[in-house]
C-alpha cells in the first residue's frame, strides 16, 4: 500500500474517531478560507464600485469638453439641465441631484422627477422615513426608488429631485467619462494593508491551531508508524494527505460559504462599507488559489510539528519531554520591542519610522506569540516549588512539560487582543487627523438667499459675500467688525469705509491699495484674502458667492434649512473626513473580527488541549485522584499562560498604536492607559472562557471505555 | 474485607461478567487468572469501584461499594486501595517521586511529607536513585516499579493489579511482583492480581480463574 493511500485509510479511521477534532480542524480551515476569499474580493468590489460610480457620475459641461474634441456634445443642445450638491447626513454623505427640463435618464431611474417630486435610493427613502430632520430636506412627491443599476452601494444616500430651470443649472450628462481604476489607489491600499493586519493575521492563527488540533495523538500514531518500519517522508506523507484533505474540504467550504453569504453581508455592510454581491464573485481562479495555499500551509504546519515524531519517534511513543528551544522566540520579541522603542524615541512620520514602526509592531506580536512557551516554562518553574499542592504542582508540571500547548492555545487571542491594541491607536489616529467638532469651520455656499436668511441659518456664525469688483477683480464686502468675527482676532489696522487688501504673515499686497495684515487662521479654509470692500460701496457688482463660518456641529441642521430654503443651493468645502471614516470602520470591523476569530481559535483549542488531557486524566482517576484537582489543573493550566500573555500583547500592541498616533506630533500625548487595560480586559475575558472552557472538559469520571483505554 | 455477590456486567449486549461471587481477606494475596476476554480485569474494576456491576453487590470493609456516588467510590480508592496498570501509567510530566506522592497530597498530606514516603517506597522498590527523573526517562520495569510505589504510598488496605507484569520480560515481571507483594505484605495490605501467567500466579495465596465471565 503506497503511503498516500495508507494516509488516506488512517485519515478516515482518526476522522470517524474524532469527530470533534475533525470538524474543529476543518471549521480552521473554513474559516481561512472564508476569510481569504472575503479579502481577495475587496478589489474586486472596489473595481464594481468604479464601474458603478463611472455609470453614475454626473458630468458637468466642463467634464464633457475635456474629452475627444471630435466627440464633444454641443452643449446647447443637451436638454437636460442640472446640478450636483453633496451634503452631509452625519457621518454619511448624500448626493443630491437637482434636475430640470427632459433629456437622458439618470442610470437606475425609470422616469424623471418634475418639479415637486423627487426619485431617492431605498437607503435613503428608509432614511427620510425614519428621520424628520432627513425628511425635511425632502419635501416633495416621492415618485419611485433608484434600481440597483443606478448606485455605487446599497447605502448609497442618492436623490433626483426635479426643479423648475434656473439659471445655476447647467446641461449634464451621465457616466460618459472614464475614472481612473481605484484598485491601486490609496484607499483600496490601506483597506487591504488594514485587512491583512486584522483579518488574515488572526485567520492564519486559527489556521496554524487547527493545523495542530490532536497533536498528541496523531504524533503518537505518526510515531508508531515509524516504529513498525515506515521511512520518514512515508510518514510525512501519511501526515501530509490526513492534513491536506481536511485543510482542502474546509476551506473549499470557507469560499463556498463567502459565495453564499456575501450579498447579504455587502447589503448589511462591515463597519459601514457595502457593497452589491454582483461586485464580489468568489472567481474560480481565486477559490483554487485559496484552496491550494491553505492546504499547503496546513501542510507546512503539520509537517513542522510532526518533526518530533517523525524523528524521535521513541520518545514521541512514551510521551516523552519534548525539547523546547525557546531563545531564539525571546530573540523575536525583544527585537520588535526594541524597533517600537527606536520608532517611539524617532517620532517622525517619514518612511524609514513607518517602516520601523510596522516591522517592529509585526516582530512584537509574532515574538509575543512565539514567546508563550517561553512564558509558560518561567509559570511553570516558579510555581513549582517544594511548598506547592497537589493542584499547583500538577499546573506547574504541565506548564513545564508542554510549554508549546499553551502557544496552541494562546495564539489565537494574542493575536486578537494585539490587534485590539493597535487598532485604537490607529483608529484614535485617524479620529485626530479627521475633522474636529470643536472649533468653527468656514466654507463657501452658492445660493441666492440674501444676508438676513444666511444669518438665520443654524449654526452661522458669520457670512460674508463674495462680490465682484469694477475692474474685473472680486473681493469680500465686510466691514472690520465682520471680517473680525469672520476670522476670529482683531484687526486693530482695520478702518472701515475704504478698500483695502487682506494679507497673512506679511505678505506684500498686490493690488496697490491699503493693506491690513492678519494673523493667519488656525483653520487654513478660512484663509481668506485678497480685496474687502465696505458694503456699501457703489460699484460692488452681483454676489458671486458667500463664505460662511459656522459651527460644525449645526452642519445637518444648516444644510436641512438651507435645501429647504433654496433646493439648487450648494454648500462646499466642509472638511472631509470620508477616508479617516472608511479607514476607522474597517479597524474597526477587523479588530471585531479579529477578536471573534482569536475566541474561536481559543475555543477550538482548548476543547482540542482539554480532550487530549483526558486520557492521562483518566489514569489519575483510577487511582482515586479526586475529579476536582483534575478540573483546577486544567483551569490553571490554560489561563495563567494565557492571562500573563495576554497583558504582554495588550501592553505591546497599545504601546505600538501608542506611537503610531503620537506620530510627528509636537505634543506628547499620555500613554493611553485606558486603551492598555481595555484591551488585556478583553484579553482576560479571552482567558477566564478559556479557563473556564477547560475547567468544564476536564475528564471527571471514568467510563468503561477510558479503562479499557487504560 | 472485600467481596463480590453475585455480580454481573456486560460491556452493551456482550456479558463480560455473571454471576461471579467471590471474597478476599485481609492481607491476602490473590491472583485471578484466565485467557484474554474471560472477564478477569472486568472483575477486578468491579471489584475496586472502578466499574459498578449491573447485578450484584460488591462490599469493601462493610462499605457497599456498587451503590456508592462516583465521588465515594473515588475517594475510598484513593484512601484505601492501590492500583497498578499494565502500562505503569504514571503522569508524564511529573517525576516518579511527585507521581507517587500524588495520592497521599491529594488527601490533604504535605508535600515534603509526602516526598518523604514516597523516597521511603521508592527506596524499598530499589528506584530511589531514579526519583527525580520523569517516566520517559525511565526504563518500562523501572516506570512498573515506581507505579506499585504509588500504589502502596497511601498504605492501603488492599492493591488491585491489572496484568502488572504484562509489558515486562519475564525476570523484569518477577521483580516487579516480587517488590510488590513483599512492599503489600510490609504493609498488610491484600493484593490482588489479574494475570494469565500461572508462574507469577504460584507468588499468591490463592488462584481464581476465570472462564467467559465466570469463576471455573
Amino acid at each position: 500500500m503506497s503511503s498516500i493511500a495508507l494516509g488516506w485509510r488512517l485519515a478516515r479511521r482518526s476522522w470517524r474517531e474524532s469527530i470533534g477534532r475533525t470538524a474543529s480542524m476543518a471549521l480552521g480551515m473554513m474559516l481561512a478560507g472564508f476569510v481569504a476569499a472575503a479579502i481577495l474580493g475587496l478589489p474586486a468590489i472596489f473595481d464594481g464600485k468604479n464601474d458603478r460610480r463611472e455609470e453614475v457620475t454626473v458630468i458637468p459641461p466642463e467634464a464633457l469638453l475635456q474629452a475627444d474634441p471630435s466627440t464633444n456634445p454641443d452643449l446647447e443642445t443637451l436638454p437636460l439641465l442640472g446640478r450636483r450638491i453633496g451634503e452631509q447626513l452625519g457621518d454619511r454623505q448624500l448626493e443630491r441631484i437637482v434636475l430640470a427640463g427632459t433629456g437622458e435618464l439618470p442610470p437606475g431611474v425609470a422616469a424623471l422627477p418634475q418639479p415637486g417630486e423627487v426619485v431617492m435610493s431605498p437607503a435613503l427613502a428608509t432614511l427620510v422615513d425614519r428621520d424628520p430632520l432627513v425628511a425635511q430636506r425632502f419635501p416633495q412627491t416621492q415618485i419611485d426608488t433608484i434600481a440597483d443599476a443606478g448606485l455605487v452601494s446599497p447605502s448609497d444616500l442618492v436623490a433626483y429631485v426635479g426643479v423648475e430651470a434656473d439659471e445655476r443649472l447647467y446641461p449634464i450628462s451621465f457616466g460618459t467619462t472614464e475614472l481612473l481604476p481605484v484598485t491601486g489607489s490609496a484607499e483600496v491600499r490601506i483597506v487591504m494593508v488594514l485587512s491583512v493586519a486584522f483579518l488574515v493575521l488572526p485567520a492564519g492563527a486559527f489556521l496554524a491551531t487547527s493545523s495542530r488540533l490532536s497533536a498528541r495523538a496523531r504524533n503518537q500514531r505518526l510515531a508508531s508508524l515509524r516504529l513498525l518500519g515506515l521511512s520518514r517522508r512515508a510518514v510525512r506523507t501519511v501526515n501530509s494527505v490526513e492534513t491536506a484533505v481536511v485543510a482542502a474540504a474546509g476551506s473549499v467550504l470557507g469560499c463556498l460559504l463567502w459565495a453564499v453569504v456575501q450579498p447579504a453581508v455587502g447589503r448589511q455592510g462591515v463597519g459601514g462599507f457595502r457593497w452589491f454581491g454582483a461586485d464580489a464573485p468568489v472567481r474560480l481562479p481565486v477559490a483554487v488559489a485559496i484552496v491550494l495555499v491553505a492546504t499547503i500551509s496546513a501542510i507546512a504546519v503539520a509537517t513542522v510539528t510532526a518533526n518530533d515524531a517523525v524523528d524521535e519517534p521513541l520518545a514521541t511513543g512514551r510521551q516523552g519531554a519534548p525539547s523546547v528551544r525557546v531563545g531564539w522566540r525571546a530573540i523575536v520579541l525583544v527585537s520588535g520591542l526594541a524597533m517600537l522603542v527606536f520608532a517611539a524615541v524617532k517620532n517622525t512620520t517619514d518612511e524609514a519610522f513607518f517602516w520601523t514602526l510596522f516591522v517592529g509592531g509585526l516582530a512584537s506580536a509574532v515574538g509575543t506569540t512565539l514567546s508563550t512557551p517561553v512564558v509558560s516554562q518561567v509559570l511553570g518553574t516558579s510555581l513549582g516549588s517544594r511548598r506547592a499542592g497537589t493542584t499547583r504542582m500538577l499546573v506547574a508540571r504541565r506548564l513545564q512539560h508542554e510549554p508549546s500547548a499553551a502557544g496552541r492555545v494562546l495564539t489565537g487571542v494574542l493575536v486578537a487582543t494585539f490587534a485590539l491594541g493597535v487598532g485604537q491607536g490607529v483608529v484614535g489616529a485617524f479620529q485626530d487627523a479627521s475633522f474636529s467638532t470643536d472649533t468653527d469651520t468656514t466654507f463657501g455656499i452658492d445660493t441666492d438667499l440674501t444676508a438676513d436668511q444666511i444669518a438665520e441659518l443654524p449654526g452661522v456664525v458669520s457670512a460674508l459675500p463674495q462680490v465682484a469688483i469694477d475692474g474685473g477683480d472680486s473681493g469680500w464686502a465686510a466691514t472690520c467688525a465682520q471680517l473680525g468675527i469672520q476670522l476670529d482676532q482683531e484687526l486693530p489696522t482695520c478702518v472701515d469705509g475704504q478698500v483695502f487688501e487682506l494679507t497673512f504673515g506679511g505678505v506684500e499686497g498686490s493690488y496697490g491699495v491699503p493693506i491690513v495684515e492678519a494673523e493667519f487662521p488656525s483653520d487654513s479654509s478660512s484663509a481668506i484674502s485678497g480685496l474687502i470692500v465696505p458694503p456699501s460701496q457703489a460699484e460692488i457688482g452681483p454676489v458671486q458667492g458667500w463664505t460662511v463660518r459656522a459651527d460644525p456641529s449645526f452642519r445637518a441642521e444648516f444644510e436641512a434649512a438651507l435645501i429647504a430654503a433654496d433646493p439648487v443651493a450648494f454648500a462646499g468645502n466642509w472638511p472631509s473626513d470620508n477616508l479617516a471614516d472608511l479607514v476607522s470602520a474597517v479597524i474597526t470591523a477587523g479588530v471585531i473580527a479579529a477578536f471573534t476569530i482569536g475566541l474561536a481559535a481559543v475555543v477550538v483549542a482548548t476543547a482540542d488541549r482539554s480532550l487530549e488531557r483526558r486520557a492521562l486524566d483518566a489514569n489519575l482517576l483510577a487511582v482515586g485522584i479526586p475529579a476536582r484537582f483534575l478540573r483546577r489543573a486544567q483551569l490553571w493550566t490554560v489561563s495563567l499562560p494565557v492571562a500573563v500573555t495576554v497583558t504582554m500583547a495588550a501592553g505591546i500592541g497599545t504601546l505600538a498604536g501608542h506611537v503610531y498616533r503620537q506620530a510627528g506630533s509636537d505634543t506628547d500625548l499620555p500613554f493611553p492607559w485606558a486603551v492598555a487595560l481595555f484591551s488585556s480586559g478583553v484579553g482576560l475575558v479571552g482567558a477566564a472562557l478559556a479557563g473556564a472552557l477547560a475547567f468544564f472538559l476536564a475528564q471527571t469520571r471514568l467510563a468503561p471505555g477510558d479503562l479499557r483505554a487504560t | 474485607m472485600i467481596e463480590a455477590k453475585q455480580i454481573s456486567y456486560a460491556f452493551g449486549t456482550d456479558p463480560a461478567l455473571q454471576g461471579v461471587s467471590v471474597a478476599i481477606g485481609a492481607g491476602e494475596a490473590v491472583a485471578i487468572m484466565g485467557r484474554s476476554g474471560s472477564g478477569k480485569s472486568t472483575l477486578l474494576h468491579c471489584l475496586a469501584g472502578l466499574l459498578v456491576p449491573d447485578e450484584g453487590e460488591v462490599w469493601f470493609q462493610d462499605h457497599r461499594l456498587d451503590n456508592a456516588s462516583d465521588n465515594e467510590r473515588s475517594a475510598r480508592r484513593l484512601t484505601d486501595m492501590g492500583m497498578v496498570f499494565q502500562f505503569g501509567y504514571l503522569v508524564p510530566e511529573l517525576s516518579l517521586v511527585e507521581n507517587v506522592a500524588l495520592p497521599l497530597m491529594a488527601t490533604g498530606t504535605k508535600r515534603d511529607a509526602a516526598e518523604t514516603r514516597a523516597i521511603e517506597l521508592l527506596e524499598r522498590l530499589d528506584v530511589a536513585a531514579l526519583a527525580d527523573r520523569r517516566p520517559a526517562e525511565v526504563s518500562g520495569g523501572q516506570m512498573q516499579r515506581a507505579a506499585i510505589a504509588r500504589s502502596l504510598v497511601h498504605r492501603p488496605s488492599v492493591v488491585f493489579a491489572d496484568e502488572p507484569t504484562g509489558a515486562l520480560d519475564s525476570v523484569t515481571g518477577q521483580l516487579a511482583l516480587e517488590a510488590m507483594l513483599a512492599a503489600a505484605r510490609l504493609d498488610g495490605a491484600a493484593v490482588v492480581i489479574v494475570t494469565h501467567e500461572a508462574r507469577l500466579a504460584s507468588y499468591c495465596d490463592r488462584e481464581i480463574v476465570m472462564r467467559d465471565g465466570a469463576v471455573a
